[in-house]
């Protein structure tokens, strides 16, 4: 894929594959470990209201695994926004405790999933979720768009960039022709996916 | 719109998070007994289709844009059990790795997005659709996924006993009434372009519809996705409901204390009974639904 691209189209999501392949302790733990210990946090954080103390070891695991602390906290930040209309709306209801805990714990929610993320490939936890009992064919789905989402965004970016060419910032009619085009190409693009698939030996996949 | 984690209650975690594994094990079954092996790559690829299609903007009114969303256009194309399979992927991409949506809400989001809002769309095309109608058929299968999956993430908020002020409220209903009509317009002119571009891709033989059950169930799902809502703004109304049906003495001991480290100082307990009731009488009105639907169904097979 063209770098540039890359870059403009995905630097949100390209980040976790970048992380992931590191060496540590921490990446070579069982990731069935990891998304166990993942789930029990998150648990805690939504049932235990004082639960940000557990916050105070996150640096541990982060140092442990030579993680970029200060990007890994900006990254968990996403979820603010949303999160911050809500908490606002309640204080606004009356409920500032209430608003504070819908502040926090999302965003201390999404450090320790981030964590995990970034210590672990995504097709690591995939298989272990699969080990774990999580339904086959939606972990293949999500293999799958992993897999082709980077490729699919390239060729949207292109698609966007030549429908704003042709006037889409002002058609509604452009847009939709440019979202047919790619929804159209995608199907001749599975198709050729799952013949590939078959001249390199794959069965079935159940 | 992704439901954070820390947001929900267990109750209503617990009972979504149910509900949508149930609903999901059963569609990917239905999906690769129903399906050839081909399907899977295809899945996969109008998953990510999803994901880039969101990166094409649609000029609205006074210079904003705003984008597909995809629950209906998977559901037309696809058909409803491998749309909610591939609804399911997607969500479960974005809490992970895009930070949209909890991971333990998960369950929520899917049972919104992936479970109502694509059931919701499938009916509502297969009800319609025919000849000339197909474009109002895909809008209102667009309209109605973005407004049920809406609707019921705010009913699941309220349960939790987070309290939205009347004005607020009022405001959240009015932008998701604009992002349901956005979508519906959305979804019949991508399928409006795709049928000029390639008219073959959507003719694929069709189950024949049952319009009175897909009426009956459409009906009881737009009825119950806005009653709870209602239910969960004005809780005095839905205690008094809960009184007349008898269910506040059965649910009593039910949620004495699992969890008593829960009923926080911030959490008011005798809101948490009601929604807890509220839900209650929902999942019963869900089984009546599902029992008196498999009736009507033989029946009428007989």
């Amino acid at each position: 894929m063209d770098c540039e691209v890359a870059q403009r189209v995905g630097p949100r999501h390209f980040i976790f594959d970048e992380w992931s392949r590191g060496h540590s302790p921490l990446h070579r733990l069982d990731a069935r470990a990891k998304l166990a210990a993942t789930l029990a946090l998150l648990l805690a954080t939504s049932l235990w209201k004082d639960s940000w103390v557990l916050l105070a070891l996150y640096p541990l695991p982060v140092l442990l695994a030579r993680l970029p602390l200060p990007a890994l906290l900006w990254r968990a930040a996403l979820v603010l926004p949303f999160s911050s209309l809500f908490a606002l709306m309640s204080w606004w209801g009356g409920d500032p405790q209430r608003a504070m805990a819908l502040l926090w714990k999302p965003y201390a929610s999404a450090l320790w999933v981030v964590l995990l993320m970034a210590a672990t490939p995504l097709e690591d936890v995939l298989a272990a979720a699969a080990r774990l009992g999580a339904p086959r064919l939606v972990l293949e789905v999500m293999h799958f768009i992993w897999r082709y989402l980077g490729v699919l965004s390239e060729q949207a970016w292109r698609l966007r960039t030549a429908a704003l060419a042709r006037g889409a910032d002002r058609s509604f009619e452009v847009s939709a022709s440019s979202v047919a085009v790619l929804l159209a190409s995608s199907y001749e693009r599975a198709a050729r996916v799952h013949r590939a698939l078959l001249a390199r030996g794959a069965g079935r996949f159940h | 719109m992704h439901i954070p984690d820390g947001y929900l209650s267990p109750p209503v975690l617990g009972l979504a998070g149910a509900t949508s594994l149930a609903t999901v094990v059963a569609a990917s079954r239905r999906a690769s007994g129903a399906l050839d092996e081909s399907r899977v790559p295809l899945m996969g690829v109008m998953g990510a289709f999803v994901f880039a299609a969101q990166m094409i903007n649609f000029p609205v009114a006074a210079g904003a844009s705003g984008h597909l969303l995809g629950s209906a256009l998977l559901a037309i194309t696809l058909g409803a059990a491998p749309a909610m399979v591939v609804m399911t992927a997607i969500l479960a991409i974005q809490a992970l790795l895009f930070q949209d949506g909890g991971v333990l809400a998960l369950g929520a989001n899917v049972l919104n997005m992936a479970v109502a809002g694509v059931g919701a769309a499938a009916w509502a095309f297969r009800l319609l659709d025919g000849g000339r109608r197909r474009r109002l058929a895909a809008f209102a299968a667009g309209a109605l996924s973005a407004l049920v999956a809406a609707c019921l993430a705010l009913a699941e908020l309220g349960a939790s006993g987070i309290r939205i002020p009347a004005g607020a409220l009022a405001a959240t209903l009015g932008v998701f009434s604009l992002t349901a009509v956005l979508e519906g317009v959305i979804t019949a002119a991508v399928l409006a372009a795709l049928e000029r571009l390639q008219p073959t891709l959507l003719e694929r033989p069709r189950p024949a519809a049952r319009p009175l059950l897909s009426g009956l169930l459409l009906a009881s799902l737009l009825l119950a996705t806005g009653g709870f809502l209602v239910a969960s703004a004005l809780p005095d109304g839905l205690e008094r409901l809960a009184e007349v049906l008898g269910i506040v003495g059965l649910e009593r001991p039910l949620m004495a204390a699992p969890l008593p480290d829960y009923e926080a100082p911030w959490l008011p307990a005798p809101w948490f009974r009601k929604a807890a009731a509220g839900l209650l009488g929902l999942a019963a009105a869900a089984a009546l639904c599902w029992a008196g639907g498999k009736w009507i169904a033989k029946w009428r097979n007989a």
